[in-house]
This record gives C-alpha cells, sequence and structure tokens, in this order.
C-alpha cells in the first residue's frame, strides 16, 4: 500500500506545515510569560487581580492573530483542512480551551485566597489539579495535533507555579517567578528560530499569479 | 493475465492525472478540502507559472473547481477537488496497482 503510505506522509507535512512558522509557540511563551508577569506584579506591591491575569496575558493572544494573519498567511497560503483533521482540530480546541480556563481559575482561586495554597498533610490539591490538567492538557493535544512539541510544553506549563508556591517559603523565594520566565523563554526561543527558518524559507512571493 | 489485458490496462491510464506535476497537486488537494494558490505552490515546489499551467489543464478535464475571489481588495484563488477529479484520482492509483502489481518480475 505505498500509495497510501504516500498520501498519509503528504496529508501530515501539509498538516504539519501548519507549525511551522513557530508562531504558536511563540504564543504559548508569550501566555506563561503573562501568567509569570501577574505574581510578579503582586510581588512588587500592585497587588493580584483576574484582571491583571488576563491582561497581562493578552500580548499573546493578539500576537497570535497578527502573527497568523500578517506573517504566515502571506507567506504560506491558506488551506482548509479535511473532516478528520477539522474534527481533530476541534477537538483540540476544546482541550485547550478547558486546560487554560482550568488553569486560570485555579489562579484566580488560589490568588484570591478563595482555596488555600498552603499545603495540607504535605499535599496541595490546587497544585495537583495544575500538574495534571496541563500534563494531561497538553499531551493529548500533542497527540491529536501530531505537533509533539506540545509534549514539552505541557511540562513547562506544569511545573513553574508549583515551584513558585513551594519556594515562596523558602531562601529561594526571590527566584520562585524566574522559573515562568525560564519556562516562557525556553518556548519563546524554539518559535523564534522555527520563525526565523520559516521566513527564510518562505519570502513574501513578488506578485503570485492567480489565473 | 494475457499480455493484450495487461497493454490494455496500461493504455486506460489517465493521461491527464499521470502527468508527475499534475499527480502531486492532485494528491495535495486531495487530501485536504482546499488550499489556496500560494499554499499550493509552498507545498507542490512548482513556479507560480508551472502550476497555473497545470492547473488550467486539470480544471479543463473537471478535475479541481478554481473559485476566485478578492480578499482585502485583493485576488485569492481557492482550489478544490470536483467529485469527478475524486474519483479519477482514486480511479487512477487504483490502475496504477494493478497495472504495476500484474508486471512479472
Amino acid at each position: 500500500m505505498t500509495q497510501n503510505i504516500d498520501l498519509k506522509e503528504i496529508e501530515k507535512k501539509v498538516w504539519t506545515s501548519y507549525f511551522e512558522d513557530g508562531i504558536w509557540d511563540i504564543f504559548l511563551g508569550l501566555l506563561i510569560l503573562g501568567m509569570g508577569l501577574a505574581p510578579l506584579l503582586e510581588d512588587i506591591g500592585m497587588g493580584l487581580s483576574e484582571y491583571w491575569i488576563i491582561s497581562t496575558m493578552l500580548p499573546a493572544m493578539i500576537f497570535l492573530f497578527v502573527g497568523k494573519k500578517y506573517i504566515a498567511i502571506p507567506r504560506m497560503g491558506v488551506v482548509k483542512f479535511g473532516p478528520k483533521r477539522k474534527a481533530k482540530l476541534k477537538k483540540m480546541q476544546a482541550i485547550l480551551f478547558i486546560v487554560l480556563i482550568l488553569g486560570l481559575i485555579i489562579g484566580i482561586l488560589v490568588a484570591t485566597s478563595i482555596i488555600s495554597p498552603e499545603l495540607a498533610k504535605g499535599i496541595s490539591i490546587p497544585i495537583l489539579v495544575w500538574i495534571g490538567v496541563f500534563i494531561i492538557g497538553f499531551s493529548l493535544a500533542a497527540y491529536l495535533l501530531d505537533f509533539n512539541r506540545l509534549y514539552l510544553y505541557g511540562v513547562l506549563y506544569a511545573i513553574p507555579h508549583p515551584a513558585r508556591m513551594m519556594l515562596k517559603h523558602t531562601d529561594f523565594a526571590g527566584i520562585s517567578l524566574s522559573i515562568f520566565f525560564v519556562s516562557a523563554a525556553v518556548m519563546v526561543a524554539i518559535g523564534m528560530v522555527l520563525l526565523i527558518r520559516f521566513l527564510r524559507k518562505y519570502p513574501l512571493p513578488e506578485e503570485v499569479s492567480n489565473d | 493475465m494475457t499480455k493484450e489485458d495487461e497493454f490494455h490496462s496500461i493504455a486506460e491510464i489517465d493521461r491527464i492525472i499521470h502527468e508527475p506535476s499534475r499527480l502531486t497537486i492532485l494528491a495535495h488537494l486531495y487530501v485536504v478540502e482546499s488550499a489556496d494558490f500560494l499554499f499550493l505552490m509552498r507545498q507542490t515546489g512548482l513556479t507560480s507559472g508551472n502550476l497555473s499551467s497545470h492547473l488550467s489543464k486539470l480544471e479543463a478535464a473537471g478535475y479541481i473547481e478554481i473559485k476566485k475571489e478578492f480578499v482585502d481588495k485583493k485576488p485569492h484563488t481557492m482550489l478544490s477537488l470536483t467529485d469527478a477529479g475524486r474519483t479519477a484520482f482514486k480511479e487512477y492509483v487504483q490502475s496504477m496497482k494493478h497495472v504495476l502489481d500484474e508486471l512479472p518480475e
């Protein structure tokens, strides 16, 4: 069934080209950077509210929209995927949405002390939920999307908040927030490398004849 | 299978699809719902002129549909396989497998 294998490879190549531009990587990096900025603002005495959390994540959303519309599409073109991929994409969007909303809710509940961040018998439920949500959510999305970097990003999302909670009351409190920025830096760096490679590989077409 | 049957199978191969560039175009359109001209150009590695010429032949054969529209006041061309094109591509794949399977070792 050589022909079947080839068609599958073509379909996979077409699909993975959607993530070739690194824009999703940078978006996810900026998103966790926003998650880190909100508690940083709290630490420097500006208080922590859901408004701060949402507004620090806004640049990531804007970057995703602008990046896809003005950087990726003019260079790569537009494709509408077949029904199987569309179904997978919808599942993935639902999973990521749930993951991010759950993460946001837990963050807000902990930040506003509705849920105690203190450890009970050595285990903090919000933290366990946080780790589980990101590891499981991102792994499912990675599997459904054939987007293997999401396995790594799931871990990078899962670590910073629990690490902050654990280090907050220790001698290492000063560096507890830096883990957010390290995670963000890894994702943004990967995204930037991919984006530069993408821009070199696909320069803006001078004038595409559509005839 | 007699030699006459083998020649008959080979003669039945769709020559419109059999050309490598057109086969690549159809294979890419087969796995998606639709794609624009630029996307197809990037994926197939064909030049604009080459792609345009092959698309015209495929459209004339009724295998693809070309929809022209304006997006942000710029011309934009979306391409998709027609039902006839999808069927012809499937039949081509079957024919090729049949011909190649029957070739003596």
